[in-house]
């Protein structure tokens, strides 16, 4: 396919599956101008198409898949799609992120956007071949799981890209989620079950055309540079081997034990990159013998087989694999579940939840794999589970804030007290889509890094010298409040341009190499500023959209669990800073919130933009719609 | 094991090590097409999820062997001619 877009591929593809509407319109390039793509545009598509207190899972919820102007060049890593609607778990606006080759064949295939409306009274996938788009039955498909309808698809299409749910998403559980390519995990908190609740099995996506960038030799020496300084990285063999279990060279499990690097070994056949990485991260992992010899999944990280066993204090590998599997094909939230995992032993032992109630537990394969079973398939007790955990705490009468850790009704992954208030910890906090952490490579993902790294970090991603000078004065080392403000936004050119976010990654890019990409490929001059700025407004447009919702700073309130001491190991964990310099209290964590809110220009009472940064970041209709809705 | 194509010999091609990562392509196709489109590659990557794999050259394959330079796996090694 041949455009006069340079980067994009020029089209937006909308399909309505109440109605059969197939419509493309042009991208219109001031909006590309303002928002960039991806994450952006999604923001800005779903403004117009998200009617403020719908239902997640009514006909109504679009879903809007995005992928930025980078994908499907040579950039590295660039091939982040992005996947916007209202998910079901927490009800905020969110966009999950995912890879692999979905954003590079819908480019190819013609469409920067894709967006997918109404519902089906019977089950279908979207077939798209270049300009040919289709809505099939999938009658045949329904209640096969991921893997197996993707096989299917593949067998009756040939290889093409797909975004599929499992069993869990068509019986709506709150806490499903999509694949892409049977590899990749999208959107948690319930994307898969918006795609069930519109009968939506799977999209497929082929494209055979080409990207067009506006100034070749300027965007190849771009390319070229990160390219060779990714190629001669110290640790890049580490990563290639370790994915994102490399920890400065080494395995970060260690060498023996049920999930050491002996057992990765063995297990691993192979490895994938998304289009264009040079850090290639997602496993094919094989059981090579035993009862389950021959089973075989797919992972972005082994880590997730090793959090099984130690959740589930499983020693067989073959068996923490099963349940990496189970959750891969039945299109399951692995953190969620998680969650409710931990909610439920502990409730048990404390006898709040009764044998009669929730039937034998322990912490063992046996539970974890019945729960699953459970859940998914909403036998029993599992239709409750399904509903999330806050629903489950509800109807057993469960202090939600005595059994779980969750910011907007989603479970936080990163708890302070085990490492501190890094980046990680308190984006959870403030992050629209509740309790989830998108702190753009920040330095705090490792323990033990020095200051200067975060300064030369927060410079890198573009935050002008007065900002740096504010984050370094903190009598914590680092201002984390105000230092998230450039974590997010840099997050948000990321995902917007469509590179991955991965330290490893990220850690070549800099707001300077970020803008020249852009202007090369696009032909939009813009210099790192108006980039940065671009950022920032996509970050704002993402919170308005959340606060239009009803979500204010009430709601980025610190889960109560993390000013108790953390009993692990024999030992007392208190919530600290990232350099361990004191325990944190409840007036440090609201001081921290209001030099968030002070970064970003917003009111630290509503937690929300204020009228002159939206008018500044040139968001006027928001304003106009806000006074009219009696929010400004 | 490592084999050579007859379309480009001066490679050698170990599909244990490749990813499909598709640069091979990209830069194939964006030097001899001015744009990035695995399609006009010269170079062809079979890359399932499951056991299928392949690497070949087609005949438009002048050898030059940019591919190779931004293999960063290995896949893809310039050697001297057998």
């Amino acid at each position: 396919m041949t455009t006069n877009y340079f980067g994009y591929a020029g089209k937006i593809l909308f399909i309505n599956l109440s109605t059969g509407e197939i419509r493309k319109d042009p991208l219109d390039l001031a909006d590309a101008r303002k928002f960039l793509g991806g994450l952006g545009i999604n923001n800005r598509l779903a403004y117009d198409l998200i009617k403020p207190g719908l239902d997640p899972l009514s006909p109504g919820n679009p879903v809007i898949i995005g992928a930025g102007p980078l994908i499907g060049t040579m950039v590295p890593g660039a091939s982040r799609t992005i996947a916007t609607s209202k998910f079901p778990l927490s009800g905020a606006v969110s966009a999950g992120s995912g890879s692999m080759t979905f954003g590079f064949n819908m480019k190819r295939a013609g469409y920067d956007h894709i967006v997918i409306t109404g519902a089906s009274e019977k089950p279908v996938y979207v077939y798209i071949d270049d300009d040919s788009v289709q809505v099939l039955d999938a009658s045949g498909l329904w209640g096969r799981d991921n893997y197996d309808a993707v096989d299917q698809l593949w067998k009756r299409h040939g290889r093409c890209s797909s975004i599929s749910i499992g069993q869990a998403g068509e019986n709506l559980v709150k806490f499903s989620l999509a694949l892409v390519d049977k590899m990749a995990t999208i959107g948690r908190a319930g994307f898969g079950a918006v795609m069930g609740a519109k009968k939506l099995k799977a999209v497929l996506v082929r494209g055979n055309g080409g990207i067009k960038v506006a100034d070749p030799k300027g965007f190849m020496h771009e390319v070229n540079t990160l390219f060779h300084r990714a190629k001669s990285y110290k640790l890049h063999s580490a990563a290639v081997a370790y994915g994102i279990l490399n920890a400065g060279g080494s395995f970060m499990l260690g060498d023996e034990g049920p999930y050491g690097l002996n057992i990765y070994n063995k297990v691993k056949k192979d490895r994938i990159a998304c289009p264009s990485c040079f850090i290639a991260d997602k496993d094919v992992l094989v059981v090579s013998e035993g009862e389950l010899g021959g089973m075989k999944t797919y992972t972005h990280s082994f880590g997730m087989v090793a959090t099984a066993a130690m959740k589930g204090t499983i020693t067989d590998y073959a068996k923490a694999t099963r349940i990496v599997n189970m959750l891969n094909r039945y299109g399951l939230g692995h953190q969620e579940f998680d969650s409710m995992f931990e909610l439920i032993l502990e409730a048990s032992e404390t006898k709040v939840l009764r044998e009669d109630q929730i039937g034998a537990v322990g912490r063992n394969y046996e539970t974890m794999h019945d729960l699953i079973e459970k859940i998914v398939f909403r036998r029993g007790i599992g239709d409750v589970l399904a509903e999330g955990w806050m629903a489950t705490a509800s109807e057993f009468g469960l202090d939600t804030n005595r059994f779980s850790s969750h910011v907007k009704g989603l479970g936080t992954q990163f708890d302070p007290r085990e490492r501190g208030l890094g980046t990680m910890e308190f984006e959870q906090l403030v992050n629209p889509r509740g309790g989830h952490h998108q702190s753009g490579g920040s330095p705090s993902y490792n323990q033990g890094a020095p200051v200067e790294m975060f300064e030369r970090h927060v410079d890198r991603m573009g935050a002008p010298p007065d900002a740096v000078r504010r984050i370094m004065d903190s009598p914590f080392g680092f201002n984390v409040g105000r230092f998230t403000r450039y974590s997010e936004d840099w997050f948000a050119v990321f995902d917007s341009l469509g590179i991955c976010i991965r330290s490893q990654n990220n850690r070549f890019y800099s707001a300077d190499v970020c803008a020249r990409l852009f202007s090369t490929a696009t032909g939009i001059p813009v210099d790192k500023e108006a980039l940065m700025e671009a950022g920032e407004r996509v970050w704002n447009l993402y919170r308005a959209l959340n606060w239009r919702e009803g979500f204010t700073r009430k709601d980025d309130t610190p889960p109560p669990k993390w000013f108790e001491p953390l009993k692990a190991a024999g030992s007392e964990f208190e919530m600290k800073d990232y350099f361990q310099t004191r325990k944190l209290t409840r007036e440090d964590l609201e001081q921290l919130l209001n030099d968030y809110y002070d970064e970003r220009g917003w009111d630290p009472a509503t937690g929300c933009p204020t009228r002159e940064k939206l008018t500044a970041l040139g968001l006027d209709n928001i304003v106009k719609d806000f006074e009219a809705r009696g929010l400004l | 094991m490592p084999f050579r194509d007859e379309n480009n010999p001066k490679l050698l091609i170990d599909l244990d090590k490749c990813t499909g990562c598709l640069n091979c392509q990209l830069i194939c196709s964006f030097t001899y097409h001015d744009e990035f489109n695995p399609a006009l590659a010269r170079i062809e990557i079979v890359r399932n999820l499951d056991d299928s794999k392949g690497l070949s050259f087609s005949d438009e394959c002048i050898q030059c062997s940019i591919c190779a330079d931004y293999c960063v796996y290995g896949a893809l090694t310039r050697t001297e001619e057998p």
